[in-house]
């Protein structure tokens, strides 16, 4: 009699304990698609989104109608038979520059750390580049380093020191972040409430940012070659 | 003993009846958000721009390639060295413009499931924090830049299904708002996967003992990391030209 309760008894809890668990997923499942499904979200979340994907698209509209001119011009020369020599370089000279192979210079934001007693941290740092990038920066440096694709960002901490290595060198104060772009929308980026320079006063950290016409940037020093990504040819 | 029992399996029912009615009422409450979610103008106007552009982007990705290829035959036409379409082809390539093909990694970061089902089992609704144990922008950030800096040479970042790959190029940029995370203005959702072209070996050896690696580990993020000979990155097909940055024999 005892045995048979005893299967009873755990034959229900298991029961109960697998319907809990599927219940329990479920719900976790749900709540999870409701979080980024956007029919949840705020209203003024989603007008955020709407502001970054419109400033994405005037872009988008902006280079394509560039690159359309571009490619008309470039079949007229074809059908006449004219030089395009200059405009190929030309394209190249764009290209490095995004590829940070080639010194600039342009209107841009200065931010400055200068109080190496509030130590700026690598997480920190990536925080500001990422915001900066997302303003729509289109050249970075941190203090002589151009910041390019292959640049290194590494945190050194022991219990007397603490700082960051850029490019394997030791990132000294001043720290003095350069980016060029719009620099009234940099600054704001940087400045707003709730924003990265808010976050930074609640450590004591208190960057001066300077809006100036012309800011110039180095170009990268060495260009690391690729040694596994092949370019992939578009099948036509 | 009996009686015991009895107490044991009310208190299990009345767990799961409670559960039972909070997922009834979420259902309810999606259903009925479903119902009136297409007359919702701001939503439908987000999904109307993300189409417009995912449509740009393509434009964009078509024309650079025949421009390339316009330019490609000009010179030959020419009878030019190739130097000049190398140069052009390889800042193009530098530039994340075209896709590449390598060995590499697949790398899939996803939300910390079991254990927020654990942790909703054991702890009452005052305690539970779920944004414990959901990925966060500055994770996936923080896993991109140490990924760069352990020398990748091309990085994508994509939700687990691939639609929306983005190609991490300099200006990449990864952020939230609200519980959204955006990678270069595009919504994903988890699970994340990051493509990476490199030493397969070598960087599957340095992420296992980066920090950040070990941060989502100590979360129990689920992390798997396959090594992948024949990895394809998409290209980044958003605009890259520069309007404020000038080289300096052409200043302002």
């Amino acid at each position: 009699m005892k045995k048979n309760l005893t299967s009873t008894f755990i034959f229900s809890l298991t029961l109960c304990l697998f319907f809990l668990g599927i219940m329990v997923n479920i719900q976790y499942r749900t709540q999870r698609t409701l979080s980024s499904t956007l029919i949840t979200q705020k209203e003024q979340d989603l007008r955020s989104v709407w502001i970054a994907l419109n400033k994405q698209s005037e872009k988008l509209d902006e280079e394509i109608k560039q690159l359309s001119t571009q490619y008309a011009d470039l079949t007229q020369q074809s059908l006449s038979g004219s030089q395009s020599i200059d405009k190929i370089n030309q394209d190249i000279t764009s290209y490095n520059i995004v590829n940070s192979t080639e010194p600039v210079n342009g209107a841009g934001i200065i931010v400055v750390f200068d109080d190496e007693l509030s130590t700026l941290l690598k997480s920190d740092l990536i925080d500001l580049l990422n915001e900066l990038w997302v303003a729509g920066a289109e050249a970075i440096s941190v203090n002589s380093e151009r910041i390019n694709s292959f640049t290194t960002l590494e945190q050194y901490n022991s219990s007397a020191d603490s700082y960051i290595i850029i490019n394997k060198k030791k990132l000294v104060y001043p720290i003095v972040v350069k980016a060029i772009g719009n620099s009234a929308a940099l600054e704001n980026s940087l400045l707003m409430t709730n924003g990265l320079v808010e976050y930074f006063n609640t450590f004591g950290i208190e960057p001066t940012i300077s809006q100036l016409a012309k800011i110039e940037l180095p170009a990268v020093g060495k260009v690391e070659p690729w040694h596994y990504a092949k370019q992939e040819i578009p099948k036509t | 003993m009996k009686r015991k029992y009895i107490i044991f399996i009310t208190i299990l029912c009345f767990l799961s009846g409670l559960l039972s009615v909070g997922l009834y009422n979420t259902q309810k409450n999606t259903n009925s958000i479903n119902a009136y979610a297409r007359q919702d103008d701001a939503v439908f106007i987000v999904e109307q721009m993300e189409t417009r552009i995912n449509k740009s982007q393509n434009t964009l990705d078509d024309l650079r390639t025949k421009i390339l290829a316009t330019q490609e035959a000009q010179v030959k036409d020419q009878t030019q060295t190739s130097t000049l379409t190398d140069k052009l082809t390889s800042a193009r390539v530098y530039a994340g413009l075209t896709a590449v093909k390598g060995s590499g990694l697949k790398i899939t970061i996803n939300d910390n499931l079991s254990g927020a089902e654990v942790a909703k089992k054991n702890s009452d609704i005052l305690t539970y924090r779920p944004e414990d144990y959901i990925l966060h922008d500055k994770d996936l950030l923080y896993f991109f830049y140490m990924l760069r800096s352990l020398g990748a040479e091309a990085i994508s970042l994509a939700s687990e299904d691939g639609t929306m790959e983005q190609r991490m190029i300099l200006s990449g940029n990864i952020r939230c708002i609200g519980p959204v995370v955006l990678v270069n203005t595009m919504r994903m959702a988890p699970p994340f996967v990051f493509k990476v072209i490199g030493d397969p070996v070598s960087l599957s050896a340095k992420i296992i003992a980066s920090e950040e690696y070990q941060y989502l580990q100590q979360k129990e993020f689920p992390i798997k990391i396959e090594k992948i000979s024949g990895l394809t990155i998409a290209p980044y097909k958003a605009n890259i030209l520069s309007t404020y940055a000038k080289t300096n024999n052409k200043t302002n």
